[in-house]
């Protein structure tokens, strides 16, 4: 636990020191209020629209946190070599792989607080309708987000470069937000076999479109049902579990 | 060589920041109301993509009017067709019963109970339909903002601005500034000269400049492609404009014209035979 928690801190302070996460939140608070200071043809209580804006930019900015931290982690390692003296502490792979899976999570979660805290300040200083259920979902699901994203680019660096596995986690990202409701619907409305492929398709890719909570948030909809907030807990931690797991046997076969 | 090959990355990118906005491919005389230089930079550099981003920003403005979550668009189709058969049409749209055993989601169908992932995704995502209403309607702006701002020759986004200025926010003197804007850079348009003589008929009382634009709006629409339902919106405001002026011998040819477009309107045939008797 001590060493897991070591490799974390050793993250964290990466965070700490790097520019990237302070341009990141000044970008925001720039952003934001510029758009909250514009005024569209003297029509005055627009709400909804930073409310989206400001949602999308701190769930962009987070994953781009996440996926940049968790990229680089072992192909870093393994480039400059500093991989043989850490192994040699002793530190199994797995748990190499697990302390650099729960610094990313720390590191992106983190910054995704901060990021949150600014949107939520707007949110609540802004006008209009304020749900805070919805809003305190809107940061578990953010974060559960980060768990999952970190879990899938720690899972992808056994076999890519960070460059490469930063552009394949955007597109997976993208491909996944775009596509998997075709899956969905292809296990529901066809019969049979057609059915099944769909449906086992549906299972095994990663649903990163159950975080996305920026229309609730945006226009006001009702909060998302106890039962499904607990499920989408439990099934990113049995997903992260698995591909951590899978992470951590392909490392160990890994000549390094 | 690294710092070499960023180096000519960004005096590549630096030329084609500077170079992009100065380029106009409209430049020529018939469209010469298209000044690219008084264009903020950012939509310059867009170039002939401002014309997408434009109608994108229009089909948020949609969006957001369905609650961000967009509409069945069968539903709307069958409403303008036939909108006595919109309530059955609609009723298509109710959750589908699930059998004994089964869950329903919504109306993609039924699954097992412990299909869990599909039924998660189902409580998730919103599939209810609604339409912005009152106060609320306000928040479509900030998109029909863009889609005018981003794209000047945007005929639809300029009018549909306008409309929803004068009509659900009470700003007339927006929605002028809007039609003016839109009608430097377009002035042969025929919906915003319509749309500006609808403005004048109602929000001024202004008969004579509300002529002015219809009748231009007139000879416009007669010069491109158009339905009988577009002549009859033109025709009908230069009427009323008429008449409101006292005018009402000049409207006879025009009723006489909805005559020819819709035959089985007596309205049209009794005008035409009180103003014919005198």
């Amino acid at each position: 636990m001590r060493t897991i928690w070591a490799i974390s801190r050793e993250m964290l302070m990466e965070l700490i020191r790097k520019k990237d996460f302070y341009v990141l939140l000044i970008l925001m608070l720039v952003l934001l209020g510029f758009l909250s200071s514009q005024s569209f043809f003297q029509v005055q209580g627009v709400e909804r629209y930073i409310r989206d804006f400001g949602y999308s930019l701190v769930m962009f900015f987070s994953f781009l946190i996440a996926v940049i931290f968790c990229a680089k982690q072992l192909p870093a390692e393994i480039e400059s070599r500093t991989i043989y003296p850490l192994l040699a502490k002793p530190l199994s792979r797995f748990k190499l792989i697990l302390g650099k899976y729960t610094g990313g999570v720390m590191v992106s979660a983190i910054a995704f607080t901060l990021f949150y805290s600014v949107y939520a300040a707007f949110y609540i200083l802004g006008g209009g309708g304020r749900n805070f259920v919805l809003l305190f979902q809107g940061y578990i699901f953010g974060v559960m987000f980060l768990c999952m994203v970190a879990a899938l680019v720690i899972f992808l660096s056994n076999f890519l470069t960070m460059s490469a596995n930063v552009a394949l986690s955007a597109l997976l990202y993208v491909v996944i937000n775009g596509f998997s409701t075709v899956l969905r619907d292809g296990a529901l409305m066809y019969k049979g076999p057609v059915s099944v492929l769909y449906g086992i398709m549906y299972y095994l890719v990663p649903h990163l479109e159950f975080y996305d909570l920026r229309i609730r948030i945006a226009h006001g909809w009702d909060p998302v049902i106890a039962w499904v907030v607990w499920a989408v807990i439990v099934y990113t931690f049995v997903y992260c579990f698995f591909l951590l797991y899978f992470a951590g046997l392909i490392f160990k076969r890994k000549r390094l | 060589m690294r710092t070499k090959t960023l180096l000519v990355i960004l005096f590549w990118l630096a030329a084609t920041i500077l170079i992009a906005p100065r380029v106009d491919v409209y430049d020529h005389t018939y469209v010469s109301a298209r000044q690219t230089a008084d264009m903020p930079a950012l939509v310059q550099l867009l170039g002939e993509a401002r014309s997408i981003v434009s109608n994108m920003s229009l089909l948020q403005a949609d969006l957001y009017m369905h609650g961000g979550v967009g509409h069945f668009e069968d539903e709307h189709g069958i409403a303008i067709i036939d909108p006595e058969n919109l309530e059955e049409h609609v009723d298509k749209h109710k959750e589908v019963k699930a059998p004994e055993g089964y869950v329903a989601l919504g109306e993609m169908g039924y699954v097992r109970p412990y299909n869990i992932l599909l039924r998660m995704s189902d409580l998730i995502d919103i599939s209810e339909h609604i339409h912005l209403q009152g106060e609320d309607m306000k928040e479509i702006v900030p998109w029909l903002y863009y889609s005018v701002k981003i794209d000047p020759h945007n005929v639809l986004a300029i009018t549909l601005t306008s409309y929803y200025l004068s009509e659900w926010f009470g700003k007339p003197d927006e929605a002028f500034g809007v039609l003016r804007d839109g009608l430097k850079n377009n002035p042969d348009s025929w919906q915003i000269n319509a749309e500006l003589g609808r403005m004048y008929f109602t929000h001024t009382g202004d008969y004579e400049t509300a002529v002015r634009y219809l009748s231009r709006a007139y000879e416009f629409l007669m010069r491109s492609d158009h339905d009988k339902f577009e002549e009859r919106y033109v025709l009908t405001y230069l009427i009323r404009s008429y008449e409101a002026l006292g005018q009402e011998e000049k409207t006879l040819p025009m009723y006489k014209r909805l005559n020819e477009l819709f035959p089985q309107a007596a309205i049209f045939q009794e005008r035409i035979r009180q103003l014919s008797h005198g």
